[in-house]
């Protein structure tokens, strides 16, 4: 049974992937396409199926909106690369994507299509397949959860309660920065506000400007590259952290790890993290 | 839970007073709910952002907007106490279908959202954001944009001038004060749930348009589109794609709510380009030159406040133009098409 479900969500996993999305979205930018010939054009393509009096009283605008963003702007190499120059958006060209009424033109073009149809057993019909096809595309109406992102959760916060422990123990430490490996550090800036940093994720998001104009000390950046391979550099390590002052510093798990390193004890570990503390 | 329904309660009285002052006569309770939506954003960045100008603590910036906020709802009671209890079916000659109508639709709008809040819960893997870390360290140190949001430690150098405008993780600090909910649930659960919720709002008040108030089409589409939504990966992203990605950030409320609700606006100023006049309501549905200009500088301005450096307005100043150039088209083709016609 496990296995069946396994191979259940890895169907909807790949369907989700292929952007099953983008493909109700070109059908429905399609529709508006076949609509407009019909009415404007000299094809005759609806008139079998189409009922004439709904066709008459759909507004085509909306998929004129569509199909303008996406050959200007969305989907147009050079119209972005124009855009990146005038206001830049950091190559994030998703943040485009809203000018394509996605969403909205889906349903908009389902909803179009169902009023085109004479009968309403046709109606209904459209609809359920819609219905059915978009569960396929998506998460399955939220039945697929994301076991990933739980299961480092739970690593991570099993890791920072030994910190947490340490603090209250040793409460000199709660006013020292944590030195730690960049995810511990991004769950204990969302969940444990309390506990000061050595740096944020802005030392290594180099997009993430947040207009601070305060600068990390460049002997910093060094840190982050050596808690990158922490196994190599121990030493280097141990005196960045008592430099700056670290009470506790946090290194990914490896199996020789010694129990002490300069100034720091190893107070306690995890399946993913040795937990260092400093001494006396 | 109080916190949040005196909110909601007064998203729809600073709607109400935005459309008196509009003097739109007639409009939808979707149409009242976006605009106190947006009253609310533009208020709340005036303030935040004038509190941090001043050099206010974050609680007193916290109270100034909850007096301005109650005050504009007491003055919105007594300038729309007429409208107020035609809402309530106390005055006669209120139909009977439309108040059902409106019931139903709202009781269907919590059905849906209801799931939408359980769904939004699964947001436990959530990491890695700014926004919500901003809004943690203003909380903790009662001051905006002193200390280093991710390190806690103090800045003696303070942000950039655009990032003080940038007023969304205060907000969320004011609701998280105001109802008591954790960081993480007012921020992932209850920012998504309201922005999914007025995007629905929206798009719905959108197609509504284009369909002339068609009941049963409007209802189809509102009913599809939060399928749609539901179906969709709303909080991660999908495929290289986001449907709605997070739904409680500026960027995505701009792009998700502020421009369909754009459209909306400059749609109902030309309507008469797009139908003919007994095809489209003018005295129902139209705008009136004032209340465009209302609403559409309440639209720039709270999205100046949402998404950073500019690029709400910008998004919005894009969509304006690609309507425009729709517009153009559309009547570039009819003449043709009268023109071929003689």
């Amino acid at each position: 049974m496990q296995m069946i479900w396994e191979q259940i969500e890895i169907t909807f996993a790949q369907a989700k992937e292929a952007g099953s999305y983008f493909l109700f979205y070109l059908l429905a930018l399609g529709l508006g396409l076949m609509i407009a010939w019909d009415r404007y054009g000299t094809g005759k393509a609806g008139d079998n199926w189409m009922v004439e009096e709904a066709k008459k009283r759909i507004q085509l605008w909306p998929f004129l909106f569509g199909l303008i963003s996406l050959l200007l702007v969305v989907a147009n190499p050079i119209g972005l690369w124009i855009l990146n120059k005038i206001f830049p958006f950091r190559g994030q060209a998703e943040k485009l994507w809203p000018l394509l009424l996605f969403l909205f033109l889906i349903v908009y073009g389902v909803v179009c299509f169902v009023s085109l149809l004479g009968e309403q057993g046709q109606k209904n019909m459209v609809v359920i397949v819609f219905v059915f096809l978009i569960g396929l595309a998506g998460s399955c109406y939220g039945l697929l959860s994301d076991r990933q992102g739980e299961e480092a959760y739970s690593r991570e916060s099993e890791a920072v309660s030994v910190v947490k422990e340490i603090f209250s123990r040793e409460p000199e430490h709660q006013s020292a920065p944590l030195l730690a490996p960049a995810k511990l550090l991004e769950y204990t800036a969302v969940y444990e506000p309390g506990i000061q940093l050595l740096y944020g994720k802005d030392m290594y998001m180099p997009y993430l400007d947040l207009g601070i104009m305060d600068t990390y000390p460049e002997e910093l950046s060094g840190v982050y590259e050596a808690m990158q391979s922490p196994r190599e550099n121990l030493e280097l390590l141990s005196e960045m952290a008592q430099l700056f002052g670290c009470g506790v510093m946090v290194l990914d798990y490896f199996e020789t790890a010694p129990s002490q390193i300069g100034q720091f004890v190893l107070y306690g570990q995890t399946q993913d993290y040795l937990i260092y503390k400093t001494a006396g | 839970m109080l916190g949040i329904v005196l909110l909601w309660l007064a998203v729809y009285l600073l709607g109400m007073l935005l459309v008196k002052l509009g003097r739109e006569k007639e409009t939808s309770q979707l149409w009242i709910h976006l605009t106190g939506f947006f009253f609310l954003f533009f208020t709340q960045g005036t303030i935040f952002t004038a509190a941090q100008l001043l050099g206010w603590s974050f609680i007193r910036a916290l109270n100034v907007l909850a007096l301005v906020l109650g005050a504009a709802s007491l003055l919105s009671v007594l300038l729309c106490k007429k409208e107020l209890i035609a809402l309530a079916g106390k005055r006669k000659g209120m139909l009977k279908r439309r108040k059902t109508k409106n019931i139903y639709l709202m009781l269907v709008f919590w059905f849906w959202l209801g799931i939408f809040l359980v769904l939004c819960k699964g947001m436990v893997g959530n990491r890695q954001d700014a926004l919500l870390e901003t809004m943690q360290t203003a909380l903790l140190t009662d001051t905006m944009n002193q200390y280093h949001p991710f390190t806690g430690q103090f800045m003696e150098l303070g942000v950039i001038l655009s990032r003080k405008i940038l007023t969304l993780p205060f907000w969320y600090g004011a609701v998280k004060s105001w109802t008591g909910f954790t960081p993480q649930d007012t921020v992932w659960v209850w920012g998504s749930f309201f922005t999914i919720t007025f995007s629905l709002m929206a798009f719905s008040e959108l197609a509504g348009l284009l369909f002339r108030r068609d009941f049963r089409k409007t209802w189809l589409f509102a009913g599809l589109l939060e399928l749609l939504i539901l179906s969709g990966d709303y909080v991660s992203s999908a495929a290289g794609y986001r449907l709605l990605f997070y739904g409680y950030a500026g960027e995505t409320i701009v792009g998700a709510v502020a421009l369909p609700m754009l459209l909306c606006v400059l749609y109902r100023l030309f309507a008469p380009l797009f139908q003919s006049q007994e095809e489209f309501d003018q005295e129902r549905e139209g705008i009136t030159p004032w209340g465009a200009i209302l609403k559409l500088g309440l639209l720039f301005t709270a999205s100046l406040f949402l998404a950073p450096l500019l690029w709400g307005p910008v998004l919005l100043g894009m969509a304006a133009l690609l309507f425009g150039l729709c517009l153009i088209g559309i009547c570039v083709i009819k003449r043709l098409r009268k023109q071929g016609g003689k």
